[in-house]
């Protein structure tokens, strides 16, 4: 049965339709603010004239292609493509504009890569350990792990100021809850008016805040920072690949295991993963953070890229999408009546080593094809910003739209624009408040059920009750305590 | 934007105690006085956060009530408010703050490119709204393709031109070239290729 699966895989259509589907991944997930979850759900539409493995394995391509695409314009002209990008874009661009561009596009690649056979591997070999885990977290563990992401977010943001970081990250709070909240259909903060009640999408905002906060801020500027024209050396040195074995490692555990648990995706995965990287590193290498290191980019490469296998295990083996992009998949398999879950093996065989196959040819595809496109995508990035910025415009606008086509989100990407501006003059990091508004919606959700589950019971049952939700409720306080009392001092 | 006497924090010396900048190097725009505006700003945002949460129905228990989250989060929002004032009022925000705050307009639109960036943000603006109302279908079929040309596409390439005028510095036909091709290979890729409808007017 694998052997059919290799071969029908490996068939030339099946190989096509990989590469169709990595090369649009990663010019999409390269346009700034077009997101992995945007390109996977507008393919959608372009799979459903496919059959059932061709169009598998094209938004499987799409989505490892688009993971790393973000990568692209975060390096060069320091606007995430995607929002795991972040991290990405705060050690990248300082690179770039050294005139290491190349290399540490070449690094992201590499780490893509290597994150990618982490994912892989371990979705193979570990199902049943990463699902018993992931079983584990309930709505209390799943508030509990959004709002650690945010307060990471909020942490490593704003360094010395992480308070700035949390208020960013809380204001986000407040957008996400905008909106029907999901268990009684009760309005709030809709202020009467109708087009708020279905709350408003992170996308927008992404875009805005990244987009146009963005040319507000470089656009009038008497000179612009130039972008560097040559990128230098791309394929990094197996060295410096090599010294970081072990963070690359680490960095493809937690975006496996923080992609199995449904709900938190290639966000958080890359930037705990940078956070846990900051704090492991040397105080030599650490020095580097933020100002341009190449460890930085394998901690969120890696893990974000992880993230694509880890979210595969909820997805095929129980059903649950494990994040938004899991979820377009899920959609796609449904247009072919293809119902994934604990039954796929009897329902369709083969199905599940098809996906593993799919994802390792869409991973080599995706470094022969992020090399070749580096350059197409430098001579297009290093169009003067006076130039570039400008273009980016009707992109924003229409990546808006394409959301939900609903012009409100035009409106609203504009306003987040307005606020993001406003927001960096006074200093406030914008990371935090984009996480809190993509995790807010699963934060709220969730808390609200947990008190339902714990409606009769003490504090002290709950804490002993629930190990896993102790553990992280100790991390998230010590979150707060570190930024508090040792960064914040 | 607000001129303060407060020196911002330098890189070199957080360099020689390692210490941690944040990666999004929010510290060099960081002035006592801008932290205690803001530090106002938040907690009036977060009052009101916690007057409308607090509005809210609580159909069945109070810990399971739609407002119970945003009034929490308006409530640490404006802890961490006040605890951004203090911090401000502990550097000396308030030294000068409000001779400081009388001229910041003045200072405000004295810099160039503050003036550039409102008139960037008026130009994004009216781009917007403007293609939020022009409605325009006109198709040109030939035996190949039915070329469409859209409000959207009626609007992005003057305000494009306008934009790149002003900002890009190049001769009006330069700039206009760049906006014909830019909008309407955009324009294409989005709808031929990805099926995309394109924002207009309704």
């Amino acid at each position: 049965m694998i052997w059919d699966q290799i071969l029908l895989a490996l068939s030339p259509w099946m190989l096509w339709m990989a590469l169709l589907g990595v090369t649009l991944g990663i010019l999409w997930g390269a346009m700034p603010g077009l997101s992995t979850t945007m390109a996977m759900a507008l393919l959608i539409g372009l799979s459903a004239g496919m059959d059932q493995y061709p169009a598998l394995m094209f938004m499987l391509g799409v989505y490892t292609g688009s993971v790393f695409g973000g990568a692209i314009s975060a390096v060069l002209i320091n606007i995430p493509g995607t929002p795991d990008a972040v991290p990405t874009m705060m050690e990248g661009h300082p690179l770039a504009l050294k005139g290491e561009g190349g290399l540490a596009l070449g690094t992201a690649i590499a780490a893509s890569f290597m994150g990618n056979w982490v994912g892989i591997i371990l979705l193979i070999a570990f199902i049943p350990i990463i699902l018993t885990l992931a079983l584990e977290f309930q709505s209390w563990e799943m508030f509990l792990l959004a709002m650690w992401g945010i307060a990471i977010s909020g942490t490593m943001s704003s360094g010395e100021m992480p308070l700035k970081g949390w208020i960013s990250g809380w204001i986000g709070l407040l957008v996400a809850f905008v909106g029907l909240d999901s268990i009684l259909g009760v309005p709030r903060y809709t202020f009467g008016y109708r087009m708020l009640e279905d709350g408003i999408s992170y996308i927008p905002i992404l875009i805005g805040l990244f987009g146009i906060t963005e040319i507000l801020r470089v656009l009038p500027q008497k000179s612009p920072t130039p972008i560097p024209t040559d990128v230098g050396r791309v394929v990094p040195p197996f060295s410096m690949l090599w010294k970081y074995a072990r963070t690359a490692i680490r960095s493809g555990l937690i975006g496996t295991i923080i992609g199995a648990i449904p709900g938190a995706g290639a966000n958080v995965a890359s930037f705990l993963s940078y956070d846990i990287g900051k704090r492991r590193a040397s105080p030599e290498e650490r020095k580097k953070w933020g100002k341009g290191s190449y460890e930085g980019i394998i901690c969120a490469e890696v893990a974000n890229n992880a993230n694509v296998g880890g979210s595969m295990l909820p997805t095929m083996a129980l059903g649950i999408p494990g994040n938004a992009p899991a979820a377009a998949i899920l959609a796609a398999l449904e247009l072919k009546n293809v119902v994934v879950g604990p039954m796929i093996e009897v329902e369709h065989p083969g199905l599940i080593y098809f996906i593993y196959i799919a994802l390792i040819i869409a991973n080599f595809f995706m470094y022969g094809m992020a090399i070749a496109l580096i350059k197409p995508c430098v001579k297009l990035f290093s169009l003067p910003k006076t130039v570039l910025l400008p273009l980016i415009l009707p992109i924003c606008i229409v990546g808006a739209f394409a959301v939900s086509l609903n012009y409100f989100d035009v409106y609203v990407m504009f306003a987040a624009g307005i606020v993001g501006y406003i927001l960096w003059s006074f200093g406030f990091p914008l990371a935090p408040m984009v996480l809190a508004v993509i995790l807010g919606p699963m934060a709220d959700e969730n808390f609200r059920r947990a008190l339902l589950v714990f409606k009769d019971e003490t504090v002290l049952y709950f804490l002993w009750d629930r190990p896993i939700g102790t553990v992280l409720l100790i991390v998230v306080l010590y979150t707060f305590y570190d930024g508090i009392f040792k960064r914040g001092k | 934007m607000i001129n303060d006497d407060s020196p911002p924090r330098q890189d070199a010396e957080a360099e020689e105690k390692a210490v941690f900048t944040g990666e999004e190097n929010t510290g060099e725009r960081s002035t006592s006085k801008k932290d205690l505006i803001a530090a106002g700003v938040v907690a009036v945002l977060s009052i009101v956060a916690m007057y409308y949460a607090w509005l809210l129905p609580i159909p069945t228990r109070i810990t399971t009530a739609p407002g119970m989250l945003p009034f929490l989060t308006g409530l640490t929002l404006l802890v961490m408010a006040l605890g951004l004032g203090l911090k401000a009022l502990r550097k000396g925000a308030l030294e000068g703050f409000f001779e400081g705050t009388g001229a910041f307009f003045g200072n405000y639109f004295k810099d160039q490119e503050n003036r550039r960036t409102l008139l960037l943000m008026t130009l994004i603006f009216a781009w917007v709204v403007i293609v939020g109302h022009v409605s325009l279908d006109i198709r040109v079929p030939t035996p190949f393709h039915v070329f469409r040309f859209s409000g959207f596409e009626a609007v992005s390439i003057p305000m494009l031109i306008l934009i790149l005028r002003i900002f890009w510095q190049a001769s009006l036909a330069r700039c206009s070239l760049v906006s014909i091709i830019a909008i309407v290979a955009l324009a294409s890729a989005f709808r031929d290729g990805f099926k995309i409808l394109l924002p207009e007017g309704i």
